[in-house]
């Protein structure tokens, strides 16, 4: 589903070229649910930023879903993110503005999803998270558990193949960590591919296999 | 989508009321602002635009060269229109308009009704083909034909016919000679916008058979050359050149004229730039607008709506700072970067319709002080045409395009990887952007700050200047040359005197200060030199009751008949004529204009018989009792009522069949000024909005600072620092951009007030104090409004501040 080929991501200062990333060869597999660790500014969340078109490599070749993927348009990167990537936030990254019922729906309005089917589909997903008695509340509202779950559901109501996850428990205390993680776990059952970031030895776990980052370099690939 | 936009918009406006209705306000007074003003330019530039033909029409005026001084009239010899159009193929028509005086006694057919009208006018016959007054009842092809024949408007013939029909009627004039009119035709009222305004027009033969040279001369008086000048207008066939026409008239003139040392130059105004571009020293119909002084509240228009669109703009990206979370969002779920762009041109759209929703209400509500202010009942709604309302469409979409451009283009384009990890810093550029925004507002309110001190303290420099006779306690009676109180007047004068609070009286032809005054050509007996010098016909106490100052000579003597026709000249006439007033005493003055001739029995100083726009000329005091208009009586300011309750009375007692009115000199005195003092006025309302703006501005700017730095305040607080030292850290950058904001505007506005003020023959200095004053002014304005928030921001609570992150 993804390759990474000697991607290399680096910031020019002066005379100096400092590399978060160097030489990165990755290969994911459809079905996969693949752990991100390494100690802060490793380069993790660049690495994911990169897979999930939310930044550019510097050098280096990308090929997603075996098409090249290295020199995107914004109007392709912004195809993929309407039906085939998902992003789950440390931080939620709920609209404040909207209610939990309108948070979800809004993936599905760029889709341009027709309102009877949205109706449907955002009831599916609050059933699925038990959270029909909160769709009209304000983020604000709610626990962090409950935001993240809500941030959950948004990012899968398109039924992305890809679900990229960025800390998503590290706002979280350990109840409501697991309950997120089985989600994913079911998800990647229902076969979503899933590629997480985090600091958490209990969260790797979850996971099949995992990716150790050092100072921008790929240490360990454990393809268990 | 648009759902959802329209809907995180509106709740994005609740949440933040305070920026949404600041930057909202801001954009509805500039707007209302705008659009007041520029209703009010437009009734300015629309004067005598009504006029079919008006791009053809001129006015001839007269400039004489007399020893390097210039002097323009706005009248020509009387036959030279004439003359042109006949030899002119460029010159279609031609017509005179003629004023006698002000306040004609006019009645109605049976007498019962007798008004005194300023608006008297006489005309040819071609002046209803030449400009386009409406003929609403009567002779609409030729009302003017016939010898006697006067056409009303449309108020007057309701004043003097109510409900009947006046065609054909008799009015009377009852003047020096008791004769009638009759009405041949009714005509709309002149519009505000015309440079000079007639209640009635009468066939202008009557003058030459009437009035002129005492009607000794007839029609013939029309071929005479140098008898007597008046207001003239031509009308040009289409795409010709009038300079040919008026090189002949300049030739004729001085032909005719044959002044040694002096010269004639003939020119032609368009008869659309009079009301605002016209200076002439003497012969304009009203007091002009002045386009220095309309172009002067333009500016400040256009500065007030560049600090509204400074704020809003400054406000809405502020708050787009906080909406870097959202558009990253957006990007990752797959909105595309035009459709932010969308979203956030929506968002400042709806803003702006907000705001001129809101300025439309507000115009609505304070049109009406428009209108008192221009003072015209009717006044061109500027949304009666599609030129503003275009404009005022524009207008709007360049405010959205402008104001949503920063979050719209700006925003959308960075990285939503950064903004999403929360690594992104919250510095979103633009800051410098609004930081120069803030320093031009002031500036720009500085400026204005100065030049409403100056233009108030010459106001104030005008009205106290030394005049060089006494205006105060002057109690003026105009009696309009009327046959039944003339040669009452010394009776009146006798019986007045009788009370102790009436210290003098006199009568005179003009009142100081008179618009409108006569020119007459003097010459020294012996001499071949013309001189065209304004007079007033006057009583001889007249020096006495006004206070002029006698440098050589005397003052006439009232009761001695032999002084009539004796004159008394200004300084400024004398050293025309190269004499020392002292030389000048018993020399003997010819007055060629009314044939009389006189001693010069005195020399006064210089006095400001005009606004002090104008610079001292010579001029002539003619000791004629009975060419009179105005008694003038001084009277003690102690017991005024009293004072002007016996007049009244003894007034009724001496000649009961005259009626009895009076005002006071001062209130002329107002009126020469009220084009500054309403100048005055709406710049210094106007630039009270501007500070008010310009504080809105930095209000809304020290609100986002103290919310950004929140943190760093609850840090700084933690390791110690004071209140004062959170409001000096918050205080000192804004202080600092007020104070290059000042250094900029102050000078800048200093040269432009010293070119207002070069306006003024009399005119006061731009002191250092006065700037100083002005920059004190703009950063205490400035203190004030920052200090609300420094002060809250630094008496938060730090634990509060420190934990919300």
């Amino acid at each position: 589903m993804i390759q990474l080929i000697d991607i290399d991501k680096y910031i020019d200062k002066r005379f100096q070229r400092t590399f978060i990333l160097k030489r990165i060869n990755l290969e994911v597999k459809e079905g996969d649910f693949v752990t991100i660790m390494g100690p802060s500014g490793a380069g993790k969340s660049t690495l994911l930023n990169i897979i999930g078109f939310l930044d550019d490599a510097s050098e280096g070749e990308y090929t997603f879903l075996s098409k090249p993927a290295h020199n995107l348009t914004e109007k392709q990167k912004s195809d993929y993110h309407k039906s085939h990537i998902g992003f789950v936030f440390q931080a939620y990254h709920l609209i404040d503005e909207l209610t939990v019922y309108e948070n979800i729906e809004m993936p599905l309005l760029y889709r341009k999803v027709k309102s009877k089917q949205r109706q449907a589909m955002v009831a599916e997903m609050l059933d699925k998270f038990n959270i029909v008695a909160k769709k009209d509340l304000f983020p604000q509202q709610l626990s962090g558990g409950q935001q993240q779950v809500v941030g959950v559901a948004r990012a899968i109501i398109g039924s992305p193949k890809l679900l990229l996850a960025d800390e998503p428990t590290g706002n979280l205390h350990s109840e409501q960590s697991e309950q997120i993680m089985e989600i994913f776990k079911k998800l990647n059952e229902d076969g979503v591919t899933i590629i997480q970031v985090t600091h958490s030895e209990k969260m790797v776990s979850y996971g099949n296999r995992i990716i150790n980052l050092k100072d921008g370099v790929l240490v360990e690939q454990d393809p268990y | 989508m648009l759902k959802n936009y329209l809907k995180i918009i509106f709740r994005n406006i609740i949440q933040n009321k305070s920026f949404a209705v600041l930057s909202i306000l801001s954009l509805a007074i500039a707007i209302t602002s705008v659009i007041l003003i520029g209703t009010y330019a437009k009734q300015e530039f629309s004067y005598d635009r009504f006029h079919e033909k008006g791009d053809r029409i001129y006015r001839l005026t007269t400039t004489s060269i007399n020893q390097d001084v210039e002097r323009s009239v706005g009248f020509v010899p009387l036959p030279l229109s004439q003359h042109l159009r006949d030899n002119f193929s460029t010159i279609q028509n031609s017509a005179r308009v003629w004023e006698y005086r002000r306040s004609m006694p006019v009645s109605n057919p049976d007498r019962d009704l007798v008004f005194y009208e300023d608006d008297f006018g006489w005309a040819e016959d071609t002046f209803f083909d030449i400009f386009d007054y409406e003929i609403i009842a009567g002779d609409k092809e030729n009302p003017l034909e016939s010898f006697r024949s006067v056409v009303l408007s449309e108020s007057t013939a309701e004043k003097y016919f109510g409900d009947e029909n006046p065609i054909g009627k008799p009015i009377y004039y009852l003047g020096e000679t008791d004769i009638p009119f009759y009405v041949t035709a009714v005509m709309a009222d002149f519009p505000e916008n015309s440079h000079f305004q007639f209640d009635f027009i009468a066939n202008i033969k009557v003058a030459a058979d009437d009035y002129w040279a005492g009607g000794g001369v007839g029609q013939e008086f029309f071929d005479q050359w140098v008898n007597l000048f008046v207001p003239a207008y031509i009308l040009l066939e289409p795409g010709a050149d009038i300079s040919p026409a008026l090189e002949e008239a300049s030739n004729l003139v001085n032909e005719y004229l044959q002044v040694p040392g002096a010269s004639y130059e003939i020119n032609a105004q368009p008869i659309t730039d009079i009301h605002l571009y016209s200076k002439l020293d003497v012969g304009e119909w009203e007091i002009n607008g002045s386009v220095a002084n309309v172009n002067a509240v333009l500016i400040v228009g256009f500065i007030i709506l560049l600090l509204g669109c400074f704020n809003f703009v400054n406000l809405v990206t502020a708050q787009a700072g906080k909406r870097t979370k959202e558009v990253g969002l957006r990007k990752t779920l797959g909105g595309t970067r035009s459709q932010l762009i969308i979203q956030h041109y929506l968002e400042s759209l709806l803003m702006v319709v907000l705001a001129v929703i809101v300025s439309l209400i507000a115009v609505e509500l304070l049109l009406p002080f428009l209108n008192n202010f221009i003072e015209s009942e009717n006044i061109i709604s500027l949304f009666s045409d599609y030129t503003s309302l275009l404009l005022l469409i524009l207008f709007s979409v360049l405010v959205v395009v402008l104001a949503g451009a920063y979050p719209a283009l700006f925003v959308s384009k960075f990285s939503p990887g950064a903004v999403l990890k929360g690594t992104f810093s919250g510095k979103l550029g633009g800051g410098n952007l609004r930081k120069i925004l803030v320093t031009l507002q002031f500036a720009l309110s500085g400026a204005l700050i100065l030049s409403t001190i100056v233009v108030y303290q010459q106001l104030e420099f005008m009205k106290e200047k030394e005049l060089g006779f006494s205006e105060e306690q002057i109690v003026v009676i105009p009696i309009h040359r009327d046959n039944a109180i003339i040669p009452n007047l010394n009776r009146v004068k006798e019986a007045f005197i009788q009370n102790s609070n009436v210290e003098a009286l006199t009568a005179s032809s003009h009142l100081m200060f008179a618009t409108f005054t006569y020119n007459n050509t003097f010459r020294l007996l012996g001499n071949e030199q013309d001189h065209r010098w304004e007079r007033y016909t006057v009583e001889g106490d007249y020096p006495e009751v006004y206070d002029l100052n006698f440098i050589a000579g005397r003052s006439f003597r009232a009761d001695v008949p032999a002084d009539t026709n004796n004159v008394i000249l200004n300084e400024r006439a004398v050293f025309e004529l190269g004499f020392t007033p002292e030389e000048a005493i018993n020399q003997v003055l010819e007055n060629r204009s009314m044939g009389t001739s006189g001693e010069i029995v005195g020399v006064v100083e210089d006095f400001h018989y005009q606004s002090l726009h104008e610079d001292i000329q010579p001029f002539v005091l003619i000791n004629r009792p009975e060419q009179v208009d105005f008694i003038s009586v001084k009277i003690n300011t102690g017991q005024i009522a009293s004072t002007i309750e016996f007049m009244e009375q003894t007034w009724n007692d001496v000649i009961p069949e005259a009626s009895f009115g009076y005002y006071f000199l001062d209130s002329t005195f107002g009126a020469l000024y009220e084009r500054e003092e309403k100048l005055g006025n709406s710049i210094t309302g106007f630039s009270m909005v501007a500070i008010f703006l310009a504080c809105l501005g930095l209000f809304g700017l020290s609100l986002f600072t103290a919310e950004r730095r929140t943190k760093e305040i609850g840090v700084r607080k933690v390791l110690g620092a004071s209140v004062w030292d959170i409001i000096q850290l918050l205080g000192f950058d804004f202080t600092k951009l007020v104070i290059i904001a000042l250094v900029v505007a102050l000078p800048a506005s200093y040269v432009l007030m010293n070119r207002w003020l070069n306006d003024f023959a009399y005119r006061i200095d731009i002191s250092i104090g006065l700037i100083i004053v002005g920059a004190v002014t703009v950063l205490m304005a400035s203190w004030l409004t920052m200090s609300w928030h420094s002060f809250r921001a630094a008496n938060m609570d730090p634990v509060k501040s420190l934990r919300s992150k």
